[in-house]
C-alpha cells in the first residue's frame, strides 16, 4: 500500500467509524488502526508502543496531522468538556473515491473494526487493544497473559483482563493467528 | 570571590541568568558550535534580518523552560488529581534534579542539527538517522559525558537525552508520566518553549510582527491538568496528564496559535525559502563525500554554516566545482521560479497534484528544470486541556474556544521551474493541465 493509498483507508476508516456510531476522535482511531494492523493484516507501516491508553503510534499521530493539514479528515467540535470527533473532509471524501478499488481488498476488515468499535467508548477499547498488544508480544498460558494486562493496567481486574483477553482472540483474522503466535514467540 | 550566577543579555528575555555547571555545558564544543548555525537557514536571502544563530534560540529555550517549570510544579497550581497521578511533584528533594536535568536538556535539544539546521535533513543523513538521533548521541557521548560527570550533585546523561528529544523521536526508550511531561515542557505541540522561543525570536530577527503574543501570561497561567474525557462513555476522567492552561489566560494561546499559522504561512513557508532550500539541498548532495553527512557526532561536530557556506560561494564561481549549477542559483539569487500550485479544483481532481504535475513536466521538458516542495504545518490540532473558572473542570480547548476551531491548516504544495523554460512550460501545461490531472493511475504517486 502507498503513501497515498494509506491516506485514503484512514478517511474511509473515519467514515465507517462514524457510520457506525462511533465517537471517532483520535483515540478511537488509534486503536482501530492498531487492530487493522496488528489483527487483521491490513498493510500498514505504523510502529505501536505500549502507553498509557493502550498501544499508541507516534507515527500514526503524525499521519492523522497531516490528513487533517490536508483537509482528508476534519476537527468537529463537540459540547464541553469533550475533545472533538474527527470527520472525513470533501478532500477525503474525494480520495476514498479515487482509490476506491485498492480500498475494496480491505473493505471487509474496516468493516470488520467499525462495527466491533462504533458503539464503543475509549476504556474499552483501551481495555481491549492492550490485551491484543499482550497476546502479540507476550509469551504464557492466559492467565499470565491476563496478569501482565493488571501489571500494565493496575486498575483492571484480573476477570476484566481475562474477559479482555478472549475477545481480543476474536478481533484476530483467520489465519494471522499463526504469524501472531510467531511474532510472540520472537 | 567567585560568582555562582552569570548573565547573558538576550533580545527576547533581557537577561538569561545560568549557573557555573550551565556555564561549562554552554561553553562545550556541541553547544558553541551552535554559535554557527543559523536558526532560519538561508530564510536571510529573502528576509535579510534572519541571520541568527541556533546557540541563542537554544539558550533561550533554557530560560523558558525553567520558567514553566516554576510554575506548573508550584505547589499551589497543583491540583490534588494530578499530583495522585505525579508524586514527583511532592518529592521536594527530587524536583531540584528534575529542574536541573530539564534546563540542560533545553540547553542542548539542537545539538544535533546538521549545518542550516532542516534543510533536506532526510536526504542528507544516513537512513534512520535524524537530528533528534545524532542530539541524543552527542548527549551521552563521550566529551558530553566528561562534563555531566564533573557536576555536583551527580546527573544522569540519559535523563537529559530523554528530555532533551522526548518520545516521540525517541522510539524504544521508556518514559515514565513525569518524564512525559517534562519533554513535554521542550517539544509539545501546544506549548512547547522549543516553539515560545522561536516565535518570538524569529519574528523579532527577521522584523515581521506576526510572531509576537504575550508569553509572560500564557506561562504564568500553565498548569499540569489531567486530559479531558475522549467520549462521553469516558468514565476514566482523564487517565493522561498534559500542559493545559487556566481558563482565563485562554486568550494568550489563541495569540500563541494565531502567531504560529502566521509565521508559517508568511515566513517558514515563504515560497521563495522554500526553493532556497531545495537549492541546498541539491548543492550539499552534489557536495558532500557519498552525498550525505555522517551521522558520527564527532565529524558533524567539525561541521557548520561556515565550511558549507564557504564551499557554496567557490562552487557558485568555479563551473568545476562540485556543486556549481545548484551553488550559482543560490548565490546569484537565480533561483527557480513558482509555475504551478494546484487549485481546490485541481486537488479534489487528482489528490497529489503537484508530485503529478511535477512529473507530468520532468517528462515533457527534462527534470533538471523542475523541482518540486510540499511542506504541511503539522501539530495544529490545538486540542489541550483547559481549567474552567466555573466549576473548576477540564475541558478540551477546541470545546471552549471558537478561535481555536477556525485557525486553518497551512499545506503548500508548489512546483518550480527554471526561468529559462518557463514560458514554455507554462504554455504547455495551460494546454494539457486536465489531461495531466485526469490521467493519474491510482496508486501512481
Amino acid at each position: 500500500m502507498n503513501t497515498l493509498q494509506e491516506k485514503a483507508l484512514l478517511a474511509n476508516l473515519v467514515r465507517k467509524l462514524r457510520e457506525n456510531g462511533s465517537w471517532a476522535g483520535q483515540t478511537h482511531v488509534q486503536k482501530a488502526v492498531y487492530v487493522l494492523q496488528e489483527a487483521r493484516h491490513v498493510p500498514m507501516r505504523f510502529a505501536f508502543v505500549p502507553h498509557i491508553y493502550g498501544p499508541f503510534s507516534f507515527e500514526l499521530q503524525e499521519e492523522i496531522g497531516e490528513l487533517l493539514a490536508d483537509e482528508l479528515l476534519v476537527l468537529e467540535p463537540q459540547s464541553a468538556p469533550f475533545r472533538p470527533k474527527l470527520a472525513v473532509g470533501e478532500l477525503g471524501q474525494c480520495y476514498i473515491t479515487h482509490f476506491a478499488h485498492s480500498l475494496r481488498k480491505h473493505e471487509k476488515d474496516l468493516d470488520f473494526v467499525a462495527k466491533k468499535f462504533g458503539k464503543r467508548g475509549v476504556v474499552e477499547l483501551e481495555l481491549l487493544t492492550t490485551a491484543l498488544y499482550v497476546i502479540k508480544n507476550r509469551k504464557g498460558q492466559d492467565q499470565d497473559l491476563a496478569r501482565a494486562i493488571t501489571e500494565m493496567k493496575p486498575h483492571v481486574t484480573r476477570e476484566e483482563a481475562q474477559c479482555a483477553l478472549e475477545e481480543a482472540k476474536t478481533l484476530i483474522r483467520p489465519g494471522a493467528k499463526k504469524r501472531i503466535a510467531a511474532s510472540a514467540k520472537k | 570571590m567567585a560568582k555562582l550566577e552569570h548573565e547573558i543579555r538576550d533580545p527576547i528575555h533581557v537577561f538569561v541568568r545560568i549557573t557555573n555547571e550551565e556555564r561549562k555545558v554552554l561553553n562545550s564544543k556541541p553547544i558553541q558550535r551552535l554559535r554557527h548555525i543559523t536558526q532560519l537557514a538561508l530564510t536571510y536571502l529573502v528576509y535579510p534580518g534572519a541571520t541568527h544563530k541556533r546557540f541563542e534560540h537554544s539558550v533561550g529555550v533554557m530560560h523558558l523552560a525553567s520558567s514553566v517549570f516554576d510554575v506548573i510544579t508550584k505547589p499551589s497550581a497543583v491540583k490534588p488529581d494530578v499530583k495522585e497521578l505525579l508524586p514527583q511533584l511532592g518529592d521536594k528533594g527530587l524536583l531540584p534534579y528534575w529542574r536541573r536535568v530539564l534546563r540542560f536538556a533545553a540547553l542542548c535539544h539542537d545539538v544535533g542539527h546538521l549545518p542550516f539546521s532542516h534543510a533536506a535533513e532526510k536526504e542528507l543523513l544516513p537512513q534512520g538517522e535524524s537530528h533528534e538521533t545524532i542530539t541524543k548521541k552527542i548527549i551521552t557521548g563521550g566529551q558530553m559525558q566528561k562534563i555531566w560527570s564533573n557536576i555536583e550533585p551527580p546527573i544522569k546523561a540519559e535523563d537529559i537525552a530523554k528530555i532533551a528529544i522526548g518520545p516521540a523521536k525517541n522510539p524504544g526508550v521508556d518514559y515514565s508520566r513525569w518524564e512525559v511531561l517534562l519533554s513535554e515542557i521542550i517539544t509539545g505541540d501546544a506549548f512547547g518553549v522549543d516553539r515560545i522561543d522561536y516565535l518570538l525570536r524569529d519574528s523579532h530577527h527577521v522584523g515581521v510582527p506576526y510572531g509576537t503574543f504575550d508569553h509572560y501570561r500564557l506561562i504564568d497561567n500553565l498548569r499540569i491538568l489531567k486530559e479531558p474525557p475522549s467520549d462521553s462513555d469516558d468514565t476514566s476522567n482523564g487517565g493522561d496528564i498534559a500542559l493545559g492552561m487556566e481558563e482565563g489566560a485562554m486568550h494568550t494561546a489563541e495569540a500563541l496559535l494565531l502567531a504560529r499559522y502566521f509565521m508559517f504561512s508568511q515566513l517558514y513557508y515563504h515560497r521563495i525559502r522554500l526553493i532556497y532550500d531545495v537549492h541546498l539541498g541539491d548543492f550539499l548532495k552534489e557536495w558532500l563525500p557519498a552525498g550525505r553527512f555522517g551521522a558520527n557526532p564527532d565529524d558533524l561536530m567539525a561541521s557548520t554554516d561556515n565550511e558549507v557556506g564557504a564551499a557554496l560561494w567557490r562552487a557558485a564561481f568555479g563551473k568545476r566545482r562540485r556543486g556549481h549549477a545548484h551553488a550559482r542559483r543560490i548565490v546569484e539569487h537565480d533561483h527557480f521560479k513558482i509555475l504551478y500550485q494546484p487549485t481546490p479544483e485541481d486537488r479534489k481532481a487528482c489528490p497529489e497534484a503537484g508530485e503529478v504535475v511535477y512529473k507530468a513536466l520532468c517528462r515533457e521538458f527534462g527534470e533538471e528544470y523542475f523541482k518540486h516542495a510540499r511542506k504541511r504545518m503539522l501539530g495544529g490540532a490545538h486540542d489541550f486541556p483547559v481549567l474552567t473558572k466555573l466549576d473548576g473542570e477540564v475541558s478540551s480547548s477546541i470545546a471552549k474556544s471558537e478561535v481555536l476551531q477556525k485557525i486553518p491548516s497551512i499545506s503548500v504544495d508548489c512546483v518550480y521551474s527554471d526561468p529559462v523554460v518557463s514560458a514554455k512550460a507554462q504554455e504547455w501545461l495551460k494546454e494539457h493541465r486536465n489531461e495531466v490531472l485526469s490521467q493519474e493511475e491510482e496508486g501512481a504517486a
